[in-house]
Formats: structure tokens, sequence, C-alpha cells
């Protein structure tokens, strides 16, 4: 194709190599440039905490720990980052910041800070009120300080329009066999939106437990055996959203 | 014989004065002491005052005056700030109380360019602090001083010859052999050392003649140099007192300007800054900028004491801020890349790692100054059993090596995963029974994994982990706490 000076659309950004894959096969094709790209905002619309929201960045953002010097910043987590499980999937520990805050302004105002500051190679955030001027805002700032900016969001949003450069949206999928998440891309550069695809992020998981249940090894405490079928959860989702500021 | 000492003196004879007034202010100031004014500045001269009057008789001719009780470890610490910048000069600084410093120069004349550059150096910089200077320039420490105290210039010959004209009252000696003196008819130096020595011992004791003999230099006057010992401390008076702190910025840029000037005569960085803002019926403030890494540059330390003052409440009148830095580190180079500041990017959309070294310090350095210095930190996993003890804060950039976890670590963590976010208190789980309302059920997907451990601290767990999913799929980590017998989740795989 390059032979015959035709390029689609799609592909430019590729050209410079400036993205950096998310270890999803499926999921890389449809990125613009087939991967997360280096700086710009990307929003992440979930419906769900606990469907893998965090873990689908994972790979991208191991990688961008240990290749750069700068920080890999968290602002204000709702809750604790767990660091053995990130340590697990390969991020530097020492690379990853986390900034908290108390106030909604101080809360903005770190946000763009570690966007612009050139200090972070990417900034993921929760935020919960941020309008689409400040979005904007943000937009500006992670191309000024090269930073990839995700913006952890609500699936309620995926209907409205929003000024970030790339819109992702996750989804639980219902049926409880697997903990398969469903993925659209709503907004990419280059591209209409994407149909809808599956990624399966803990498959391994599914794996063990069949061999699990199947041999039936490990002996379980008699109570909690009794008791495992009447669990109800609390609503996590929402304990999640009001805790992030 | 040793080589020619070179001994140059700074006399501040409006220190008591000058202590209160740097910021060059027009209006008329008093030192007192004891309700009598001892010390005024050239505004308060022309208004007719003059020293020995008392406060009362002053406020009748202007009421406006400006007064300060005078200060004299004042005087003693601006010597020692002075003293300490004198130290680009020459190792040999000596602080001569009450007014004066004093400078051996016989090692650095070549490395300055002679004399008269090394001088015209000190005394633009001092005169830009607000100082008001003589300078003396002779063989021995205390002709020097002599000298200076006289503001009779420089001697590079015979010193005998040279303080003879001095007026005796200069030299450092009992007012009562001055008296006596003056009752001999000896009014100078030349005419004192007309008389033999042996008979000035005898008349006014030992100690008198080995005073004239130290100030002639026919014996040694060894002096106490200034240690080397960093420490940084000036303040600005304001004059009238400000009451809005966003003008507290021009006295903080300069404080921080004379900061970094110490910083590069002495190829040192600091990392913490500490701003003393008060006002004498309120109770002092401190302000204190701590930098992730060290640093010497103006513009950051500016940035960073902005930020700070932005998030701090003062009193509602400041009549003082003073500037203080302890910590220092040594500079390691001086000279920055080729390509210094063009953050010069290259095409694979890598940096320079200095240049991402220093943007990275930048950011904890703006975060920490306006959100406080707990509000970054990075994490680290500790071994324990314990899910909410096996991780730690750490400070940015403290931790050096990332502990890789064993072999046989990673493969229990493939067996039994951790989420990725921990709760910050184990949640309660009500039960079906209980809690009717309750929208979904949770479906065990893999455990149980027993933690018992702790008991012999104070944190001892006994719990049965499970990975667990709701109806939407959906997955969390809970836990069965084997001690209550109840359901809690502790963690979601985000």
């Amino acid at each position: 194709m390059r032979e015959t000076g035709l390029w689609k659309a799609s592909k430019i950004d590729n050209e410079y190599g400036q993205t950096v894959s998310s270890g999803f096969e499926i999921l890389d094709k449809e990125l613009p440039g087939l991967g997360w790209p280096q700086s710009g905002v990307t929003e992440v619309l979930y419906d769900r905490t606990g469907i893998g929201e965090l873990k689908l960045m994972m790979p991208a953002i191991s990688r961008l720990s240990r290749s750069q010097n700068r920080w890999v910043a968290l602002i204000n987590p709702p809750h604790i980052p767990y660091a053995p499980a990130l340590e697990h999937e390969g991020v530097d520990l020492a690379r990853l910041l986390i900034i908290t805050q108390k106030t909604q302004g101080d809360y903005l105002w770190a946000l763009e800070k570690s966007i612009s500051s050139k200090g972070c190679r990417a900034v993921i955030a929760w935020p919960n009120q941020i309008k689409d001027a400040q979005v904007r805002r943000l937009q500006v700032a992670s191309r000024e300080g090269n930073c990839w900016t995700i913006l952890l969001r609500s699936e309620r949003l995926a209907s409205r329009t929003s000024p970030a450069e790339l819109r992702v949206r996750l989804r639980s999928c219902p049926s409880a066999e697997s903990t398969n998440m469903r993925v659209k891309i709503l907004k990419r550069h280059g591209s209409w939106q994407s149909p809808e695809f599956k990624i399966t992020l803990l498959d391994k998981l599914h794996q063990k437990r069949k061999t699990l249940t199947r041999k039936k090894t490990i002996p379980i405490s008699e109570k909690a055996n009794k008791k495992k079928l009447s669990l109800t959860p609390i609503n996590i989702s929402r304990a999640h959203q009001s805790s992030g500021i | 014989m040793e080589s020619k000492k070179l001994w140059l003196c700074l006399c501040f004879p409006n220190l008591a004065v000058e202590v209160f007034t740097r910021d060059r202010t027009k209006e008329a100031v008093l030192i007192t002491e004891k309700k009598i004014v001892v010390f005024l500045n050239q505004e308060a001269r022309d208004l007719g005052l003059k020293p020995g009057i008392s406060v009362a008789e002053a406020l009748t001719i202007d009421e406006s005056i400006n007064f300060f009780e005078r200060n004299k470890s004042r005087e003693i610490e601006k010597l020692s700030q002075i003293a300490q910048w004198l130290y680009r000069f020459t190792p040999n600084v000596s602080i001569k109380k009450p007014k004066s410093v004093l400078l051996e120069l016989s090692g650095s004349l070549k490395l300055f360019g002679g004399l008269k550059k090394i001088q015209q150096k000190i005394l633009k910089s001092l005169g830009e602090k607000g100082l008001s200077v003589q300078v003396g320039v002779n063989m021995s420490p205390l002709s020097a001083q002599c000298f200076s105290e006289a503001n009779a210039g420089k001697n590079l010959k015979d010193i005998k010859a040279s303080i003879s004209s001095i007026p005796i009252h200069i030299l450092e000696i009992d007012q009562k052999i001055v008296d006596s003196l003056h009752k001999m008819g000896v009014y100078n130096c030349g005419q004192l050392f007309r008389l033999p020595l042996s008979d000035l011992s005898r008349r006014f004791g030992g100690q008198f003649t080995l005073y004239l003999k130290k100030l002639i230099g026919t014996i040694p006057d060894p002096q106490v140099f200034i240690e080397n010992k960093p420490y940084f401390k000036s303040d600005i008076t304001l004059i009238p007192e400000i009451s809005d702190k966003n003008s507290l910025v021009f006295p903080m840029r300069r404080l921080i300007g004379e900061l970094n000037e110490f910083l590069d005569a002495r190829k040192l960085l600091t990392d913490s800054l500490l701003f003393k803002i008060s006002h004498r019926n309120y109770k002092p403030k401190t302000l204190s900028v701590l930098l992730a890494k060290p640093e010497k540059d103006l513009r950051i330390f500016l940035m960073l004491a902005k930020l700070k003052l932005e998030k701090t409440d003062l009193m509602p009148e400041i009549d003082n801020i003073c500037l203080l830095s302890e910590r220092f580190s040594k500079s390691k180079d001086d000279s920055g890349d080729l390509f210094h500041e063009t953050q010069f990017r290259q095409k694979d959309g890598y940096f320079p790692s200095k240049t991402e070294e220093k943007w990275r310090a930048q950011l904890i350095n703006m975060m920490t100054a306006k959100l406080g210095p707990d509000s970054c930190y990075t994490l680290s996993t500790v071994s324990d059993h314990r899910p909410e003890l096996s991780w730690s804060k750490e400070k940015p950039g403290q931790t050096n090596n990332p502990i890789k976890p064993s072999k046989q670590m990673g493969s229990d963590k493939e067996e039994n995963p951790r989420p990725l976010m921990l709760l910050k208190a184990p949640k309660r789980i009500p039960e079906k029974n209980r809690s009717p309302d309750s929208l979904e059920t949770l479906k065990i997907l893999r455990g149980p994994e027993r933690i018992d451990v702790g008991w012999w601290d104070n944190h001892p767990v006994a719990r049965d982990y499970f990975i667990a999913h709701d109806s939407s799929g959906a997955l969390y980590w809970i836990y069965y706490d084997l001690n209550s017998d109840k359901w809690y989740l502790h963690g979601i795989f985000s």
C-alpha cells in the first residue's frame, strides 16, 4: 500500500509508532494505530466496578512504568491500589505514583498539573463530576505534557458526547460462567464506532476452577460452605462511585 | 618567613539600624536602648535627631518615627550571614564583634584578579543588600580593623607608619587607658608608638603592649575563622507592615534570590526551605517548602513558595519574613549538558533520562507544596500474608530496587490471584435472610485460600478467602472470618 502512496486514515498514527500495545490482540486491532495512544484523553466508560476495567489497562500501564523514566500516576483512586497485585501485573511500583487530595478544586488542579507537568507518562483518574470544558482542558494539557490520560467514568455517559479523543465502553457479561467483558469503541480517530467484541481477562481462573470443582481436594470450611449460596453483595459499584471525588 | 598576609576588614557602622531597614526605607528609623536613642538612619538624622536623646524627645519632633529596640543577637546573626557570603572569596573569614568582618585575602588575589576587583565586588553586593560599609586593608588583623573603623583605605607597606594618624580611641583598648593617654597628650597612634613599649607595659600592663604588638604585626595574631558549616538565614523587616499576603511574594523572591546566591557560591543544593512569617503581636507562622530532590533553581523555589503561600492562612499583619535553610547536599555537576533546557525529544518519543528525572521531581515538589507532604506516595510490597499488611506507602523516589517476588510466590499468585483494588476497610456483606432488599447473589468462583496468621502479634487474622462474582460478572475478593462467622468484602478485581 505504501508503494501506491495510499494510506488508511485509521493507520495514520501507526506511521509514527506512537501507540502502546494494549496486550489484547482483538483490542489492538480496533484501536487507531494498533494500540493505546501516547497522549490525549481516553475515556473508559464501565458499568460496574469489578469487571476488570483497570485490569484491561494493565499490560500497557506495566510496560509504560518500565520503559520510561516518568511517573504513572493514579489520582485519588477510589480504593487502595493493591501493591502485590500490581506487582504481579508487572508494574514497576517505584514508578507508580499515588496522589491524593481532599477537595474537588485540588483534585482538578492535581489532575491537570500532573498531566501537563511532563512528569507523568500516564495518568489514571476516576472523576465523578467533571465538565466537558474541563475534559477539553485535560485534552490540551495531555498533548502538552505528552501524557496519556485515562478517565474511568460511568457507562451512563456513553450516550452523551465528550471532548475525549478516544472513548471505550466496557460492559459486564451477565453470563455467570465467564468473566468476559464486552468492549465497544465509541469514538476514535479515523474511523467509526467499532462493533462490540468480547475480551477474556481471567480465563485462567476459570480453567482452574473447573479442575478444582472436579477434584474437590481443598477442604472448605464447613460454615463457609453452608452459607456461601445465601450471600448477597452490598451495592459496591455505588459505594465506589461515591468514594471518588 | 611565611608569605605576607593581606587583611581586609569590613566595618558596618550602621549595622544596628540596617538589620531593621535593609529594605532601604525612606522612613526615619531609630534604634533604642532603654528608651534612649543609640542609633539612627540618615532619614532620622535629616529630621534633626541625634543619638542620646530619649524616645519621648524624638516623638515630639515627629510622631510617625519607627522605633526598634536594639537587637544585638540579630546584629551578630547578620554578621555571620555576611561572613558566610564572603566565604566565596576566601576560606579565612573571621567575625569581629560587634560590627566587623575580617578576611585574609593573600591567597585569593590571583584568582579574583587583584584586591581592587575583590573590593569592588564586595562593595557592590553589600550595597545591594542595603548595608553601608567601611573598608580597611592592612597587613595585620588589628590594623586592618582600625583602618576600616577609621575608613582609612588601604596600606600594603609598613604598618607602624600607616597607622600613625589613627586616633587612639579607635583602638580596642580600655576607655581608662585612652583617657590617661589623652591626659598625657597622646592622641594618635604615631604619638603612641613614639613611646617605648617597655615603659607603656609598666604603666598600662602587659595586655596593652601585647595588643600593640599584635597591631603592628610583630607578634602573630591568630584568628578564629568561621566554620564551613553551611547555614542560610536571612530576613526582611517590612516597613510599613503589610496585610496582604500576596505582597509577600516580593520579599520572598528577594530572600530566595539570596539563598540561590549562597547555594551557587558553595556549590550546594537544598531540599528544604523554611519561611518564618511573623508580627510582634501574633504567633509566628512557619511555611515549609520541601522538595523531592535537592535543587537550587530560583524559579522552582519561588513557584513552590507561592503555592505554599496560597494554601496558608496568615495573620492579618506581617512585619517580618525570614528564610532559613539548613539541609544541604553537594551539587554534583555544575555544567548542564549541551542541550540543556532544550527538552530535546528523540524520535521514538523518549526524553533524555536526566530531563525526565527533573520533571518527575518537579511534579512531586508541586504536589507536596500544595497538597501536603502525605499527598504523594508510591507503593511497595511487604512480605506478610495478611492482605492489609502486605503493602506499604513509600516516599516517592525512595524505593531503589523493587523487591522481586520469589518464584514460589509468583506461582502462588497464579494460583490465588489478588485484586487490583483493596478496600480501605473490609466491608460486611449482609446475608440474604437478614437483608431481603439486597439485589444480587454472589457466587463463589474459587477458594478457599486460608490465611491464618498473626496470632503472635496484635493483629491476628483467621480468614478463608474466596473469589466471587455477582450475576453481572464483576469479580470480588471476599473472605469468611473464622472468628466472627461473618462475611466481608475485601477487594475488587477492577
